[in-house]
C-alpha cells in the first residue's frame, strides 16, 4: 500500500516535530519518575537498614553485660596464659643441670674421680673441673667421651700433676678439664634412670 | 520550534539532578553508611558469639581454678623471699642435707633482649607509650639467693631435681661442688648454689580472645612441673659411668 502526504511541508515537518518532541517528553516523564520510585526505595532500604543496625546495636549491648559478669573469670584465664608464656620464655634460657650433671656422671671413666667442680651457666667456661685419676690415657678417655656427648664441647685439657702414694697405695695424677656447656637440656626426656655403675 | 526538545531535555536534567542531590544522594550515604555500621556491628556480634564460646569452655573446664593456684604459686606476683627461703631448707632437708648457709640478694629485673630494644626505642623517639600497653617494667623479676649445702652427692643430685621440679619457678645459675677426702672419715661433699626464684608483679598479655584461649599445652605445663628436671635415660658404654663420682674409684 502507498502511503501519500498531500500537506504542505511545512505542516508536515512540524507534525513530525509534535511528534517527536511527545516521544521524547513521555521518555523523560518515564526517567523523572524512575528516579522518583528510586528515592522512594532508597528512603525505604535506608529505614530497613538502620532498623536492623539499631537492633544489632541493642544486641551487641546486651551481650557485652552479659560478657562483663564473667570479667573474673576472663582474668583468671589470662593470667594462667601469661604465666604460661613467661614460664616457656625463662625455661629456654634455664639450664637444666640434674640432666647435665647426670650427664657428665655417665661420661665419667670408672677409675676418675672428681675433687672440684665448678659449674657456671653464664660465664665460659662452663665447666672447670679438678679431679684424680690413675693414667694419662684415662683422661684422654674422658676428655674424647665428653667431646662425644652432645651436652658439652671444647674441651680443654689444663693441667695434670702425679703426686706419689703413701705406703702400699699407688699415686695419683691430678689434672684440670675446661668445658662449656652445648644443651641446656634434653628433649624428651623420660623418667627411667640408666643403669650405672 | 527547534528549542522545544533541548528545553524539555534541560527540565528533564533539572528535574533528576534535584531527585538525585535532594533524595537519592542523602539516602544513599546514609544507607553506605549504616551498612558499614552493620558489618562492623555483624564483626563485633561474631567476636562476642566466639567469645561466649570460649568463657563457656572456661566456665564448664573444672581444672581453671586449680590451674590458676599452680600459676599462682609458680610465678607468684610477689617476691616470697621468706617462703622461697623456707622451701629451699625444706627441699634439702627432705633430701638430707645440711643447709649451712642461705643468702639472699636484693631482687632485680631479669634482663631481656626486649628491654633493650625497648629503651634504644625510647631513646629514638621521646613520645611517651599509650597507657594500658605493657611497659618493660612489668616483665618477670628474680630474687637472687646462694645455698652452702653439705651432705653426700647422691642426695645433692634429688636436691637439684626438686628445685627443679618445685612448685615455684627457680633457675640455678652456678654450682660450685668439692669434696674433702679426711683420714679414716668418709669424703665430705659440700656444695655451693647460686640461683633465682622468679616473680611476676602485672600481667602484660594483651586482653583479646586469642589469650583468653586455654590450650590443652597451657594446662599440661602446669599439672605436669615435675617432668622438668627428670633424669635422662642415655645408653651407657662399658668403663664409663659412676653414681658419684666425687666418691673415690
Amino acid at each position: 500500500m502507498i502511503n501519500i502526504n498531500l500537506l504542505p511541508p511545512q505542516l508536515k515537518m512540524r507534525r513530525i516535530a509534535a511528534r517527536r518532541n511527545a516521544s521524547l517528553l513521555s521518555i523523560c516523564v518515564l526517567l523523572v519518575a524512575a528516579f522518583g520510585i528510586l528515592a522512594i526505595i532508597g528512603q525505604s532500604l535506608k529505614s530497613t537498614v538502620e532498623a536492623y543496625l539499631s537492633t544489632s546495636k541493642n544486641a551487641i549491648e546486651k551481650e557485652t553485660s552479659v560478657l562483663t559478669e564473667d570479667e573474673e573469670l576472663q582474668d583468671l584465664a589470662l593470667f594462667v596464659n601469661d604465666r604460661s608464656k613467661e614460664t616457656e620464655k625463662i625455661n629456654d634460657e634455664r639450664v637444666f643441670w640434674s640432666q647435665v650433671i647426670q650427664e657428665l656422671n655417665n661420661s665419667v671413666p670408672v677409675s676418675v674421680q672428681f675433687v672440684n667442680l665448678t659449674a657456671k651457666s653464664s660465664k665460659t667456661p662452663n665447666f672447670i673441673l679438678q679431679g684424680n685419676t690413675t693414667t694419662e690415657r684415662e683422661i684422654i678417655k674422658f676428655k674424647e667421651k665428653l667431646e662425644a656427648s652432645s651436652f658439652f664441647k671444647d674441651v680443654t685439657f689444663k693441667s695434670s700433676n702425679l703426686t706419689a702414694g703413701e705406703k702400699d697405695t699407688p699415686g695419683k695424677l691430678q689434672f684440670a678439664l675446661e668445658f662449656n656447656l652445648e644443651n641446656k637440656k634434653v628433649d624428651g626426656i623420660t623418667s627411667e634412670k640408666k643403669d650405672i655403675k | 520550534m527547534k528549542s522545544k526538545p533541548a528545553v524539555i531535555l534541560g527540565i528533564t536534567f533539572l528535574l533528576v539532578a534535584g531527585i538525585v542531590f535532594l533524595f537519592i544522594w542523602p539516602v544513599a550515604s546514609s544507607i553506605w553508611q549504616s551498612w558499614q555500621g552493620l558489618k562492623e556491628t555483624k564483626a563485633n556480634l561474631k567476636e562476642i558469639e566466639e567469645t561466649k564460646q570460649v568463657l563457656n569452655a572456661l566456665k564448664n573446664n573444672q581444672q581453671l581454678a586449680n590451674v590458676g593456684e599452680i600459676a599462682k604459686k609458680y610465678l607468684p606476683e610477689d617476691q616470697e623471699a621468706g617462703q622461697l627461703v623456707i622451701e629451699l631448707t625444706a627441699m634439702a632437708e627432705a633430701n638430707h642435707l645440711k643447709v649451712e648457709q642461705t643468702t639472699l640478694e636484693k631482687s632485680k629485673e631479669e634482663p631481656k633482649k626486649e628491654e633493650e630494644t625497648a629503651k634504644s626505642e625510647t631513646k629514638k623517639s621521646p613520645t611517651p607509650t599509650p597507657g594500658g600497653s605493657p611497659t618493660p617494667a612489668e616483665k618477670a623479676k628474680t630474687v637472687d639467693f646462694t645455698v652452702k649445702i653439705s651432705g653426700t652427692f647422691a642426695d645433692f643430685m634429688n636436691f637439684l631435681e626438686s628445685i627443679e621440679t618445685s612448685s615455684r619457678l627457680i633457675a640455678v645459675k652456678d654450682i660450685a661442688m668439692e669434696s674433702k677426702a679426711e683420714k679414716d672419715k668418709p669424703t665430705a661433699f659440700s656444695a655451693q648454689m647460686t640461683g633465682s626464684a622468679y616473680y611476676k608483679k602485672k600481667v602484660t598479655l594483651e586482653k583479646n580472645l586469642e589469650n583468653l584461649k586455654l590450650a590443652q599445652e597451657t594446662l599440661d605445663r602446669f599439672f605436669n612441673l615435675k617432668t622438668y628436671g627428670q633424669p635422662i635415660n642415655l645408653t651407657g658404654e662399658e668403663g664409663f659411668g659412676r653414681t658419684n663420682p666425687f666418691e673415690n674409684y
